[in-house]
């Protein structure tokens, strides 16, 4: 098995609050990992460490490190690792300028500049994203006209026009519709032949339904971390088990 | 049951009548401030609506009266025939009597024949020009002096006397605001050329870098706060201080200069321009950076290409808030430029700008408040239309970004 990131005794604190305590797991190339538990628990903050995206936190502090194909993401340019790990947010954020504009911006903004190779990757990254049909008679109208669900699969199209790696998605669906959900969690299932996805998800059968791998966290620690399968079948941890069966949450 | 459904009805009564109180000084308030306004706009254009004319916008304040020589004689030309005018048919020449933009009675020249020998005398003599004097002999070789204050048919009736032209003057239309209609323009292109990088440069250091806990930021934050409640007398006093000797410098004028007052804007306006910019820039949802980051954008590409676009319309209002406070300030610029009105435009001359020279007019011991009215008339309008056209930007800059 090829491990994507490897996560190794990694600890985060914002000020003197630490966030997270002494993680350590594996996320498997080309498959589902989903991160669960209840509300603050630092599932978001450790999806946010594998993109660095923690970095714009003034305060906060990691130790521990997270290993990225063998090395450390610390000392990888934030940019570039960027560019390899896409992610999708909660709330659906496409910029304020046009459809295709916004499928573009990150190939631009990497130095792409010619147009052929934009038009045929805008193309590619929608159709990915189940979303070509419906938008491309109006690629140059404002992405913020889009349903809900259209604009998140925008923001999913927008972040595979990168051709990244590894898709983190911090509760992507929960801001959509039941039928806006369904759309994602079938794009997710196509998207893992070609991409390691990790999920943080609030939804406790989305998880048993899309991912191969789940990690359940509580409190900041990594209460448990199995196959999806062995996780909700047979949870090791009496937490996971109280918190699967709808105990507390 | 019967009761305390009569008690409800007395409670829905009562606030029947205190919603509709209520109701009736929230229209009192607006219809006042309304009426208000109108009738200041009212007043104004009153006031000034009889010398609005292209002519005072592209006319020069100073008037220069020229003196020809001539030896012409009078002969026969065709009657125009117009209304209200004093038409003298042996020179082709006619008058009437009107008043200057700067309030005297003067006798304007309305009509030139095309073979009128007073037409070919000189360029400045034309439709529009105030005749002044002219000596005129008649047969019996008498010399016949027209003068201005004879009025429009009295110098008619002197010309008509007259056989031979010796000499003739007339005085250019003075009392335009071209001069400082386009000082007052080069002061807000320069000032704003000067201010809007400043402030919005600071504004987005303070709302994207600024470490949000430090000390000397809030320090600071605070001060720019204070810094646009100090009234602008005191940056004038600032202006002749400081910026008079910076702008020598560039300019090697002693006095004030447009220069200097643009420098003196350049710090009345930052304050705004950076608070106005800052709230612009606080309206971007946050969202907006994360995602840019996250697709691999740098800093300065995320600024440049998403949130400055995003708060371009607010940018773009604080332009126009900062443009509107400089033509109507006039207290710092009296100071920092001078009241002297006149026709240079120039970053090194001191002529005054629109406000100033309303400040001017009504300073003087004759107070003038037609043309006053009429600059501030002027004033209105030039706002209005900078106001317009950053509606019309910000639409133009949407639509090409896909929105309609």
């Amino acid at each position: 098995m090829n491990y994507v990131f490897q996560v190794q005794d990694f600890s985060l604190a914002y000020g003197e609050k630490e966030i997270l305590h002494h993680i350590n797991l594996t996320i498997a190339e080309h498959a589902v990992t989903a991160f669960i538990g209840p509300s603050g628990c630092g599932k978001s903050s450790l999806l946010r460490a594998f993109n660095r995206l923690n970095d714009l936190i003034p305060d906060a502090k990691e130790s521990g490190t997270i290993l990225y194909h063998d090395h450390p993401i610390e000392q990888e340019n934030p940019l570039e690792l960027r560019s390899q790990v896409g992610m999708l947010f909660q709330a659906p954020s496409p910029f304020p300028m046009s459809i295709y504009d916004n499928v573009a911006y990150g190939p631009r903004c990497a130095g792409k500049k010619r147009s052929k190779e934009l038009d045929q990757l805008v193309q590619e990254s929608l159709e990915e994203a189940a979303l070509w049909d419906e938008v491309k008679d109006r690629l140059k109208k404002s992405a913020l006209a889009l349903s809900g669900g259209q604009q998140q699969r925008l923001c999913l199209a927008r972040a595979l026009a990168m051709k990244p790696e590894v898709l983190l998605m911090d509760e992507p669906t929960s801001a959509l519709d039941p039928l806006a959900t369904e759309k994602i969690e079938e794009l997710v299932l196509s998207l893992k032949a070609n991409y390691t996805i990790v999920i943080v998800t609030h939804n406790m059968e989305q998880a048993a339904r899309i991912s191969d791998y789940t990690a359940f966290l509580y409190l900041g620690d990594l209460a448990e971390f199995d196959t999806t399968e062995k996780l909700f079948k047979e949870p090791a941890n009496p937490k996971t088990e109280a918190y699967l069966s709808g105990r507390f949450g | 049951m019967g009761k305390s459904n009569s008690n409800a009805q007395r409670l829905f009564k009562i606030r029947r009548v205190k919603d509709g109180f209520r109701k009736g000084v929230t229209w009192l308030s607006a219809i006042c401030a309304l009426a208000l306004l109108a009738a200041i706009f009212f007043n104004i254009a009153q006031g000034g609506a009889s010398l609005l004319s292209w002519d005072l916008l592209t006319s020069d304040y100073a008037s220069a009266t020229y003196t020809y020589q001539s030896g012409a004689t009078s002969a026969a030309y065709a009657d125009p025939l117009l209304t209200g005018a004093s038409y003298s048919s042996s020179w082709g020449i006619a008058f009437e009597d009107e008043t200057s933009f700067t309030g005297e009675s003067v006798v304007t020249i309305v009509y030139l024949a095309p073979a009128s020998p007073i037409g070919k005398l000189d360029g400045q003599v034309k439709v529009g020009s105030y005749f002044t004097k002219a000596f005129l002999t008649d047969q019996s070789g008498t010399t016949i002096i027209a003068l201005a204050r004879d009025g429009a048919s009295g110098v008619k009736d002197s010309f008509e006397k007259g056989k031979t032209l010796s000499s003739f003057s007339i005085t250019t239309k003075g009392g335009g605001i071209r001069g400082s209609l386009l000082s007052t323009l080069l002061v807000i292109g320069v000032s704003l050329l000067l201010s809007l990088p400043l402030g919005i440069g600071a504004a987005v250091y303070f709302a994207y870098f600024a470490p949000q806990k430090s000390k000397i930021v809030k320090i600071l934050e605070r001060m720019i706060d204070v810094t646009s409640g100090i009234p602008s007398i005191v940056f004038g006093l600032i202006g002749v201080a400081v910026f008079i000797p910076l702008a020598r410098l560039f300019t090697g004028v002693n006095t004030g200069s447009l220069l200097s007052g643009c420098f003196t804007l350049v710090i009345i306006l930052l304050p705004t321009i950076v608070k106005t910019s800052e709230e612009a820039l606080d309206e971007v949802p946050k969202d907006y950076r994360k995602a840019s980051l996250a697709l691999g954008g740098s800093e300065r590409q995320t600024l440049h290409k998403i949130i400055l676009p995003t708060a371009l319309p607010g940018l773009l209002s604080a332009a126009v808030l900062a443009a509107g406070r400089i033509i109507g300030e006039s207290a710092a610029l009296v100071f920092a430029i001078g009241n002297v009105i006149g026709d240079t435009i120039s970053l090194s001359g001191k002529n005054a700008t629109l406000a100033v020279e309303i400040w001017s007019l009504l300073a003087g011991e004759n107070p003038n408040y037609r043309l006053a009215s009429a600059i501030a008339f002027i004033i209105l309008i030039v706002i209005s239309l900078l106001s317009l056209s950053a509606k019309l930007l910000t639409r133009v800059f949407l639509e090409k970004r896909g929105h309609a």
